[in-house]
């Protein structure tokens, strides 16, 4: 087991490697996890949620979770621990103009923001500066200065993707009142999460439903609208895009992927494969 | 012999100048210096093991020279910490994340970290 935190100023990074390992009641810092190889269970605000390989997730700072690896493979994550000061300095130099920042600075430790909490696929600009982020670590690089610049794109890779995942998925979402658009979306982000938490396995529409506190037809209703498609066609996505990553990371036959990312049969995966990325998934290998 | 090893060959004014500053500022190590009959030639070695070649002219580049990195972030800081003036922020592009800046002979610079994003 390999556990390393880093302290860059009042943020951290901690590097897990570990099969088995129990981290109660985190809280007092944004946190964005993330997890390369494996699997994490995580506990918080009542979830049960299961975080993939190539999958983060973000806690606000009043948010206490729990972290749980318990795994026959070794799973390899990061977290990075925001002070809130770091980000409500990131919030505020981002929205106030360039008077306001001369003429009062200090004025970001007078609010928090707090963020729909979700899980997202680690990739594009995120994905890259984190694996750099990690290289620098990993390598004992102590320089707090560049380390500092890596947790401050991270915020900016972070927020680009909260306002695609969430800002204009909300403003997509078809009812006049903001506050039923924000609840709306916040109730299918939670969907959104079991469906990612759980897309291994058997789980029918009307448990995810029930888990929104939504109705099923409303749920189908307001999940397409939101995601420009059916749950049944993003969970199919997530089991494509995991049995990529078993593809292009492991040597597992074809035939035992399809069996951990929860398809039925091979035609069926093989099929869905093709047609989603124009290659069979013995091509992509 | 590396023969995936790529030479980028840069006119400077003042080869001593551009020389000092891509070594010290910017951090990149003198392979060799080269004897061209009537010009000033240095070799530098770039940080994803590529070749820059100062070659002293009397005119500078016309078009800004793309010089490519393997972490865009990691060479900002150095920049940054050398107060190289006229570096740019790090931009997010459809190829990349890039930053510019000036050498002192006036060239301009892009620094760029090619990132695919097909899986990514």
């Amino acid at each position: 087991m390999k556990y390393q935190r880093t302290l860059v100023n009042k943020n951290e990074v901690i590097i897990e490697s570990a099969y088995d390992s129990f981290h109660p009641e985190i809280s007092g810092r944004y946190a964005i996890d993330m997890i390369f190889s494996g699997s994490a269970d995580y506990t918080a605000s009542g979830r049960d949620l299961t975080l993939f390989s190539e999958n983060f997730i973000f806690f606000n700072q009043q948010t206490a979770y729990t972290k749980r690896i318990n795994s026959p493979s070794k799973v390899r994550s990061m977290s990075v621990l925001f002070d809130p000061d770091f980000v409500s300095d990131f919030e505020y130099s981002r929205t106030a103009g360039d008077s306001i920042l001369l003429d009062d600075p200090e004025n970001y430790r007078k609010e928090a923001p707090v963020f729909v909490e979700a899980i997202y696929p680690l990739q594009g600009n995120m994905k890259f500066n984190m694996l750099h982020l990690k290289k620098h670590i990993d390598q004992g690089s102590t320089d707090a200065l560049m380390l500092s610049s890596y947790l401050e794109h991270c915020l900016i890779n972070y927020y680009e993707i909260y306002h695609s995942e969430v800002i204009n998925r909300e403003a997509s979402l078809k009812f006049l009142s903001h506050t039923t658009k924000s609840e709306i979306l916040r109730r299918l982000s939670i969907a959104r999460d079991y469906i990612i938490s759980n897309y291994n396995k058997n789980i029918c529409l009307e448990d995810i439903a029930r888990i929104a506190c939504l109705s099923v037809n409303h749920f189908l209703r307001t999940f397409k609208q939101a995601y420009q498609q059916s749950p049944h066609q993003f969970l199919t996505s997530i089991r494509l895009q995991q049995a990529k990553y078993f593809l292009r990371n492991t040597d597992y036959p074809i035939n035992e992927i399809v069996d951990i990312v929860g398809f039925e049969c091979p035609s069926s995966f093989i099929r869905l494969f093709r047609n989603s990325f124009q290659v069979t998934p013995g091509q992509y290998r | 012999m590396d023969f995936e090893q790529k030479y980028k060959v840069v006119y400077v004014t003042d080869i001593r100048s551009s020389l000092d500053f891509f070594m010290k500022k910017v951090g990149l190590k003198k392979q060799e210096e080269l004897n061209i009959p009537g010009r000033d030639c240095a070799v530098l070695e770039m940080f994803n093991g590529d070749f820059l070649m100062l070659l002293q002219n009397e005119e500078l580049e016309t078009a800004p020279v793309v010089l490519y990195t393997d972490d865009c972030l990691r060479d900002h800081h150095r920049l940054k910490a050398g107060r190289v003036d006229g570096l740019t922020e790090p931009v997010y592009r459809a190829d990349g994340v890039a930053i510019e800046f000036p050498d002192p002979c006036g060239n301009r610079f892009v620094l760029l970290e090619e990132r695919d994003y097909t899986d990514a």
